[in-house]
């Protein structure tokens, strides 16, 4: 395949599977094939279009399911002001929207790391952000006084995301800065971020039960507030989000090829690595550590649209805003009552995955 | 054969003596260091009175019923997981390998909670069979994928990290919907807190077999470190040897996950450690190295995290995550340059 930047050719359609040429014919009968365009876009059109309907109908479904039971009707009366404008529009509709903005700005975060560290297990909790993330949110709580928390808590997470990303980069760089240093060192700091955790925890026994909740990952208790600022924080990221989207493409070949491409590649690194750990803070500042979501998203984003940057990373969006928002309302459903995390529910899924995977590429070169 | 072998055993430790002795001698002062040093203040010549003289005194009692168990429970996990990592690294011929980087311990965790949260009044000694199990069954994902030869040696330990990841999360789940957490912190992190001749005893039948085992069939599982053809060519049956090597691994973490918690990096390191030393090498004198080096670093570990933080300790699976990541990181830079 010959390397080209990515939006200025069309891409050749290349052997495609069966899932993807039966989405390709649904394509070509939903749009009369009329116009010649590529059928590669064409199948990303119906991908998303799939996907955001499924997302709506998760969203719609996360709103009316609860405590008190809502027909799509009251949802939609909820919404506009009517009669249960108050169980909609305080409770229910931030929780689904952080869990589709926290979801989203996960599955592009894979996308980059992935992409980065050209290597489909990259994740942000594999190299290690979340739980950095993590380490900070917790000795923020533990430092602070409570009336503090509201803002000491994201600046936890941001300084220990950030501090976990320079130290992957400068120690990975001292070692050789290969890719598979990179990735190990990603490793061995999500141990050492994971012993900080641990030794937290034992020293504040009393707060265990609810910092497990939160490191497993929630939207529990979401609020208008915590949407806001989630927004706010994904708006600031877009530039680079839209920056970094560019580099996907060319991240994926070697480095040698990065280098006759006229680019740096440490530099293409950073900027995918730097728009990945923005991405994952804001991610885990609002819902906690929710993992796999960072790794299957990309992979289902992938299978549905291709791996060209610019189609791969709304899908990823996609994709990872439905599972959050999917995993959350099968956590509250399944166990009525009661409510399990989505970040449980989305590693009680991703876990199987991960090992179809594993299994995949073991078939792929035995 | 049982003659012959040992002969050779004794010859071979003969050979090496130096660094054996060495490390003995400085495991037995890191054990009277852990029995003398606590949080109750006992004076070192009372510490060693109440060790040696059995005069029935509360003295007396704390030696002989909380600190020497806690010490002879660390030698005895030490040495489990030092084997074990040896095991494994020849086993799968990957350097990055150990019961912890292949997530056999997250395994044996997992199964261990999932046994507590149906059955909560069952012991330590319960816990065993269920860690095994666990720890099995990731041991044969992670034998099935090395054995493959598909995947490359950092991306198995990539790979192994992201099941231990999977494991650990199943297992948060797990302490949050039986909703016990608290108990289980310190147990998770990995300590040898607690610890009485109960656990000793359940765990002490396992190493006791298991190391004599290393030693014993040494000879056969250096074989391992070859590959499959060489080793056949050698008069050895590979597949036996393998299944030998992938069950003591099982035994050795599975035991020692069960009264220890999932203590990380000590059989990561210490094989890397030992085989620098003089008599490193052949395999046998590898896990000679082993079933002394791996206790001196556990030993000394707990004994860190007792001083370090004193009078409340650390869980001696933080220290060895804080010593074990900076020596992980040099090795994968090594491994790069090869």
């Amino acid at each position: 395949m010959t390397p080209r930047t990515p939006g200025k050719t069309p891409a050749r359609p290349r052997t495609a599977s069966a899932v993807k040429s039966a989405l390709a014919t649904l394509a070509a009968l939903s749009l009369h094939a009329a116009n010649a365009r590529p059928a590669r876009r064409r199948t990303a059109l119906v991908a998303y279009a799939v996907a955001l309907i499924l997302l709506l109908a998760t969203a719609l479904a996360g709103i009316a399911f609860g405590a008190v039971s809502l027909s799509p009707a009251d949802v939609v009366d909820g919404l506009t002001g009517g009669a249960n404008t108050f169980i909609v529009q305080e409770y229910r509709l931030p929780r689904v929207a952080v869990s589709i903005l926290a979801g989203a700005a996960l599955g592009v975060a894979g996308v980059f790391l992935q992409a980065a560290l050209r290597n489909p297990l990259a994740s942000p909790d594999v190299v290690g952000f979340t739980k950095g993330g993590g380490v900070g949110a917790m000795a923020a709580v533990m430092l602070s006084s409570p009336a503090a928390q509201a803002w000491a808590i994201p600046v936890g997470v941001i300084a220990g995301t950030s501090v976990t990303a320079a130290g992957l980069l400068l120690i990975s760089r001292r070692l050789g800065g290969s890719l598979t240093t990179l990735v190990l060192v990603g490793a061995a700091l999500s141990a050492l971020a994971g012993a900080a955790i641990e030794y937290l925890l034992v020293r504040e026994p009393q707060s265990a039960d609810q910092a497990m909740v939160w490191l497993a990952g929630s939207v529990y208790g979401s609020d208008r507030a915590d949407v806001t600022a989630l927004l706010a924080w994904l708006a600031v990221c877009l530039p680079l989000v839209v920056l970094a989207t560019r580099s996907v493409d060319v991240a994926g070949f070697g480095d040698d090829s990065v280098v006759s491409l006229g680019r740096h590649p440490v530099r293409v690194r950073a900027l995918l690595v730097t728009a990945a750990v923005l991405l994952t803070a804001g991610a885990v500042t609002s819902v906690g550590g929710i993992g796999f979501l960072g790794l299957l998203a990309p992979h289902l984003a992938r299978f549905a649209v291709g791996s060209r940057g610019h189609r791969l990373v709304p899908m990823a969006a996609l994709t990872g805003a439905l599972i959050l928002c999917l995993a959350d309302f099968a956590g509250r459903v399944v166990a009525v009552p009661n409510e399990i995390p989505a970040g449980i529910v989305a590693v009680v899924v991703g876990g199987p995955y991960l090992l179809y995977l594993l299994i995949r590429e073991t078939r792929k070169h035995a | 054969m049982a003659t012959p072998d040992q002969h050779t055993v004794s010859s071979e430790i003969r050979k090496a003596p130096a660094p054996v002795l060495a490390m003995a001698g400085l495991l037995a002062v890191a054990v009277v260091a852990s029995v003398c040093v606590g949080a109750s203040g006992l004076s070192f010549s009372r510490a060693l009175q109440g060790l040696l003289v059995w005069d029935g005194s509360a003295d007396h009692a704390l030696v002989l019923d909380v600190r020497l168990p806690r010490a002879v429970l660390a030698v005895l996990v030490g040495a489990n997981l030092a084997v074990a990592g040896l095991l494994a690294q020849t086993l799968t011929r990957n350097p990055l390998a150990s019961p912890q980087t292949f997530g056999i311990n997250a395994g044996a965790s997992v199964a261990i909670v999932l046994t507590v949260a149906i059955l909560p009044g069952l012991g330590t000694g319960g816990t065993v069979l269920p860690a095994f199990a666990g720890a099995a069954a990731v041991g044969a994902i992670m034998w099935f994928l090395s054995l493959s030869g598909a995947v490359t040696t950092v991306g198995l330990a990539l790979a192994g990290i992201t099941l231990q990841l999977v494991l650990t999360a199943l297992v948060q789940a797990l302490l949050i919907m039986s909703a016990s957490t608290q108990d289980l912190v310190f147990w998770l992190a990995g300590s040898v807190t607690g610890a009485d001749w109960s656990k000793v005893s359940v765990i002490l039948p396992f190493t006791i077999a298991g190391c004599a085992a290393a030693l014993l069939f040494g000879r056969h599982l250096g074989v391992l470190e070859l590959d499959v053809t060489t080793g056949q060519s050698l008069g050895q049956n590979t597949r036996h040897v393998a299944a030998l090597a992938s069950l003591l691994v099982v035994l050795l973490a599975g035991s020692a996950v069960a009264v220890s918690g999932p203590i990380g990096f000590v059989g990561l390191i210490v094989p890397h450690i030992v085989r620098r030393l003089p008599g490193g090498g052949d395999l046998r004198r590898l896990a000679g190295l082993c079933l002394v080096g791996g206790p001196l670093l556990l030993v000394c570990a707990d004994l860190l995290g007792r001083v370090v933080a004193f009078p409340a300790e650390l869980p001696v699976g933080i220290v060895t995550a804080l010593i074990g990541t900076p020596t992980f990181l040099l090795l994968a830079a090594r491994q790069r340059h090869r």
